[in-house]
């Protein structure tokens, strides 16, 4: 399954719905049965990793949000990482928790992405989560 | 202590997709995993450069 960046969250950048750098932005990890559907609205528990081994639903915020502007504008956070985990994710889901759980964007690991008793990172790229050019 | 399934750090690219303009596309991911002192494993995803650049929709 693919990454994306859903409809609403387009929407949401054009009718100022959004912060990204004061509004609570959290990350939630999924198993091999979510798929990215562009017309998706809201953040669901459903397919998402259950709270266990280090992980809890709806409660990692992306941290040190931050929009640089420029010809590419950018949007970027800190690392983000789950301790004293164990599990295995195949996607990561962005979600802003400030407007109403509205989504952003979806991310493909390529694959199962296992961690065991350890801690399991994901880096953002230095040139951003989200582009605009 | 546990059995590590990994005894020394490694890397691999994986191929994830993302979605431009209604077609999957490839990109690449790196995947670190290192043992670590509690006899588990740490993992770590590296995303590509904006993988998901709005003006590529």
């Amino acid at each position: 399954m693919s990454s994306g960046i859903y409809n609403r969250f387009k929407a949401n950048l054009m009718n100022k719905v959004v912060d990204l750098e004061g509004d609570t932005i959290i990350v939630a990890l999924y198993d091999n049965s979510h798929a990215f559907t562009a017309t998706d609205t809201n953040y669901t528990t459903t397919n998402e990793l259950a709270t266990t081994g280090g992980y809890t639903r709806g409660d990692k915020e992306l941290a040190g949000g931050a929009v640089t502007e420029a010809a590419t504008t950018k949007w970027d956070g800190t690392d983000t990482a789950w301790t004293a985990a164990t599990f295995t994710a195949y996607h990561a889901v962005i979600y802003d928790e400030t407007a109403g759980d509205d989504l952003i964007c979806s991310i493909d690991f390529g694959g199962a992405q296992s961690v065991s008793s350890g801690t399991f990172t994901i880096e953002w790229n230095a040139a951003g989560i989200i582009t605009l050019a | 202590m546990k059995k590590n399934k990994f005894k020394e750090k490694t890397s691999k690219i994986v191929k994830g997709k993302m979605n431009i303009k209604g077609k999957e596309v490839e990109m690449d991911i790196a995947v670190e995993t290192e043992p670590n002192e509690v006899g588990g494993y740490n993992t770590r995803i590296k995303l590509p450069v904006s993988p998901m650049g709005a003006t590529k929709q």
